[in-house]
């Protein structure tokens, strides 16, 4: 081995970080070039005189001051704790967004309930509209399979507010005791009478929600920073 | 590795707003976040601020913890990128970060005088790597994470850790030699280099199996 292959892996060296035969060999260059040797040596100090750094403690004040900035903070948002396709739902970006409809929609999912229908406000065809769907259960229920789907003028919308040529999306998660709410940005792509359903499911259980979206050819209402 | 029983109950508990149990859960690991903070912040003021504002993104996004991370290296991510956050922040505000270091780092060692004055400029000198240099340094041969850690904190893959680790060594051995005439009070410094004897209290066990 010569100085040049070395020398790259001196550091993995001190650490005995490389594979026997590698190991081996810087070893052997190491034995009888003085240079290189002489380097391990620098390196091996600087590593030493880092591990020797003291540790600060954190000021006894931090805690403290956590405690009052957390009493002003209210119970932790309920997100899904799955991975959601956050290219499809994405309901934290869409503050930024500029054409969405305000049309807010929560339906609460209850053991108990029938199927529901909800219809909402008619949206603008080629807007954004925000969709909160929240799944309520009174205790913890693992293993819950979520699927959503849309009709025909509906489709979902990725991160820059575009609309994907997708129509249903679902994934595995669990449902945490109170309301979770999931996000999603649906954007109507010509007039009618759509909707979404949302379907949750758990073992051979499912809950169904049909959320009634229509949707108008007529633009002529346009929202607050609505763009065309 | 995942997290404990104890912590995810605590974690369920926080969820469900008990403030309690979330400082219950942050206590033991507040040192090592403010140490990671101050490591990379190079200031102990302005890593305490970070570490309080990171927590409180914790707390507020426990909703999104997965039971099966660890919940420490999850932190030391979300204190890591608030502590991005902050500098990137200060270089548009044109400020200059750092209080020397060292000073307040440790009372213990008061007494210990030339010992201070070495961490003093190997301090100095990481503080003269780069961001990208200097946070697998800190992290992995000060704050002692491990290099899967580290990958997962950094949202790096594990070869680029390590390689950007043996550069952060190099550049800091480079920049030590540098500071050679503020060692060499009390290290003796051989021609090869730093730390052969002395002060620098380098053993030769290392190359030889
Ligand atoms: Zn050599």
């Amino acid at each position: 081995m010569k100085c040049q292959q070395a020398e790259p892996i001196l550091g993995r060296f001190l650490d005995r970080d490389l594979p026997a035969g590698r190991f081996a060999a810087v070893g052997e260059h190491v034995r009888t070039c003085e240079r290189c040797a002489a380097r391990v040596d620098e390196l091996q100090w600087v590593v030493a005189q880092l591990k020797a750094q003291p540790h600060p403690k954190a000021p006894s004040e931090l805690a403290a001051r956590l405690h009052l900035r957390l009493a002003a903070e209210p119970v932790p948002a309920r997100k899904p704790v799955f991975d959601i396709p956050r290219s499809l739902l994405n309901w934290p970006s869409l503050g930024l967004g500029a054409a969405v409809a305000a049309a807010l929609m929560f339906v609460v999912l209850r053991s108990s309930q029938p199927s529901v229908g909800i219809q909402v406000a008619a949206v603008p065809v080629d807007r954004n509209v925000g969709v909160q769907i929240a799944f309520g259960v009174d205790r913890d229920v693992k293993d819950v399979t979520f699927d959503i789907k849309l009709s025909d003028g509906l489709r979902f919308v990725d991160a820059k507010g575009q609309p994907v040529n997708t129509q249903e999306v679902s994934w595995k998660g669990e449902l945490m005791r109170g309301k979770t709410v999931v996000p999603v940005t649906v954007r109507g792509i010509r007039p009618g009478k759509w909707d979404i359903l949302a379907i949750v499911r758990k073992n051979q259980m499912a809950r169904a929600t049909q959320i009634i979206v229509p949707v108008q050819g007529d633009t002529s209402s346009v929202l607050p920073g609505g763009e065309g | 590795m995942a997290s404990s029983p104890e912590q995810l109950e605590l974690i369920r508990r926080a969820r469900n707003g008990d403030k309690a149990a979330f400082e219950t859960l942050v206590a033991p690991i507040l040192d090592r976040l403010f140490g990671l903070a101050v490591q990379l912040m190079r200031n102990h003021d302005d890593a305490a601020d970070v570490v309080q504002e990171a927590l409180v993104k914790v707390y507020r996004s426990l909703g999104s913890f997965r039971g099966d991370a660890d919940f420490f290296i999850w932190v030391s991510r979300i204190v890591r990128n608030t502590v991005l956050d902050e500098l990137k922040r200060a270089v548009r505000r044109h400020e200059e970060p750092t209080e020397t270091l060292p000073e307040s780092l440790d009372r213990s060692l008061e007494g210990k005088a030339e010992q201070e004055e070495l961490q003093h400029i190997v301090q100095d000198c990481i503080g003269q790597l780069s961001v990208k240099l200097r946070e697998p340094l800190v992290m992995y041969d000060i704050e002692g994470y491990a290099y899967e850690e580290i990958s997962r904190i950094l949202e790096l893959n594990l070869g680029t850790v390590k390689s950007r680790l043996n550069r952060a060594r190099e550049a800091l051995r480079q920049k030590l030699i540098g500071q050679r005439h503020r060692l060499a009070g009390w290290i003796e410094i051989p021609d090869g280099g730093v730390g052969r004897s002395g002060g620098g209290k380098v053993s030769n066990e290392v190359p030889t199996s």
